[in-house]
């Protein structure tokens, strides 16, 4: 992957470069880590990650997928090897999130209804899912910030899981691994309940293949077969001879973990 | 922040892998499975047994984990390889499929939570629908240092495991009670069913090698039909 030559370009990812990471030339070269590095891979690096930042900011302004799938091979490339910068990452993964499940649904009003749930004979009906939310919010990510103590932050994970399940998606209810997708969102979301509910919705029923989560786990079964497949292909010339039965145990644990 | 969680959890997978395949020096190696409701204690369990570490802080287990743990029983050095499961229902397509060749089972109850406590018998059927027919099982009722929440008391605990003939232990993961003697018992009466297999077939000597990571010679044959 090269660095576009456009010089308007070059410029300011250059003051930017300058201004983030206060790189001057003549000081030792570190890595992000505070390792002792060799200047030009560290050179290369914070340009290619500035180059992603400034050119996503631009695509961020057109704000069309079209324009994303079609012309940005680059950029696909340079996200691959360095991931969405942090500091736009919540703005790309709306986007296609909105792309993906568009605007037939109310998520305030979902949301509004999850945080009221009073109905009886819902909640009798229910039960066992709003038994189970409740025992996984308070032990989703309890070492971070958000959702250390009886913060708003368990409330939202909360209302966004009953959202999914009882509203949005009754049929497959809750399935536990689902708070921890919700978490994470609500962490990219930096504690946006609505934008994270809509990324829950497109990630479970757009994104994963179907039924995913369904009462037989087909789809979660799905994936451990997957990748089990795929460990006997990588190691089936290598000296690892793994029995089949232990494999297959130990393929399930990783792909659920 | 995604690259270092993801990271975080790939490293200690990697690490748990290369102990299990590096570590080939022991003479037995028992595959156990510890079950029950959710919440009742199991993760906690585990790593109090293993790591001798306890946080109120444990996340949900989503679907199976596992560690390894030798110990000395009877001059012999057995591995343990602990299942630790996910109590929710939805997942027992996924956990049952380890119930084949496990040869101890720990039943966990919650000593404050009625309803887990009821679930026991449940439990036990899975054990018999998809698990060997000479697993061992000892009953569990976990969290005992919560003396003010208890709903079942011991007598009940006690009175349903001879009812089950089961083996039966209170223990709290937290304060550290008969953590270890429920893993020694279990690993105890185990040998036990063993030897007597052993004695009662003695082709059983040349069985199957146990469940194992890789087709290296074992040290001594794990002795069990599974």
């Amino acid at each position: 992957m090269t660095i576009s030559s456009d010089s308007a370009i070059f410029k300011r990812i250059f003051t930017l470069m300058k201004k983030y990471y206060n790189y001057a030339e003549t000081e030792k070269c570190m890595d992000k880590f505070g390792f002792l590095a060799n200047r030009d891979e560290v050179t290369q690096e914070i340009m290619n990650s500035l180059y992603i930042e400034q050119l996503m900011s631009e695509l961020l302004n057109t704000n069309s997928i079209k324009y994303w799938s079609e012309s940005c091979q680059s950029i696909k490339c340079l996200i691959r090897d360095y991931g969405i910068p942090n500091a736009i990452r919540a703005q790309i993964w709306l986007i296609f999130i909105k792309s993906k499940i568009g605007d037939e649904l109310d998520i305030k009003n979902i949301l509004n209804e999850a945080s009221n749930y009073k109905d009886e004979e819902l909640l009798e009906s229910h039960s066992d899912v709003f038994r189970q939310i409740d025992l996984d919010v308070k032990r989703t990510v309890p070492n971070h910030n958000m959702f250390a103590s009886d913060d708003n932050g368990i409330t939202k994970l909360r209302n966004i899981l009953i959202g999914y399940c009882i509203c949005v998606n009754p049929s497959v209810g809750y399935c536990q691994g689902m708070n921890f997708i919700a978490a994470l969102l609500l962490i990219v979301f930096d504690g946006n309940e609505e934008h994270s509910l809509m990324g829950l919705i497109a990630i479970i029923d757009h994104y994963f293949p179907p039924h995913y989560y369904d009462h037989h786990l087909t789809g979660v079964r799905a994936d451990q077969m997957l990748l089990k497949d795929l460990i006997t292909c990588m190691t089936s010339d290598n000296k690892l001879h793994f029995n089949e039965q232990m494999l297959e145990e130990i393929t399930n644990a990783l792909s659920l973990n | 922040m995604l690259d270092s969680s993801r990271q975080r959890m790939a490293g200690g997978q990697d690490q748990k892998w290369q102990k299990d395949a590096a570590d080939q020096n022991f003479d037995y190696m028992f595959k156990i499975l510890i079950i029950g409701n959710s919440s009742v204690g199991k993760t906690s369990f585990l790593f109090r047994y293993a790591d001798d570490s306890f946080t109120s802080a444990f996340v949900s287990t989503v679907g199976i984990d596992f560690k390894v743990k030798t110990v000395f029983r009877q001059d012999k050095r057995v591995k343990l390889q602990i299942w630790d499961t996910a109590g929710q229902e939805r997942y027992r397509t996924i956990t049952t499929a380890y119930y084949r060749g496990a040869m101890g089972f720990i039943l966990m109850y919650d000593v404050t939570n009625e309803e887990s406590f009821n679930s026991v018998q449940d439990w036990v059927t899975q054990i018999k629908t998809y698990s060997w027919d000479n697993a061992q099982v000892i009953l569990v009722g976990n969290k005992c240092d919560m003396e003010d929440e208890r709903v079942v008391s011991f007598e009940r605990g006690k009175q349903l495991a001879d009812q089950l003939g089961l083996e039966f232990f209170e223990t709290s993961a937290k304060e550290n009670i008969n953590v270890k003697s429920v893993f020694e018992r279990l690993v105890d009466i185990i040998c036990d069913k063993m030897s007597e297999s052993l004695d009662s077939d003695p082709t059983l000597v040349n069985a199957p090698k146990g469940t194992r990571l890789t087709d290296n010679p074992m040290p001594t044959n794990s002795g069990c039909q599974c």
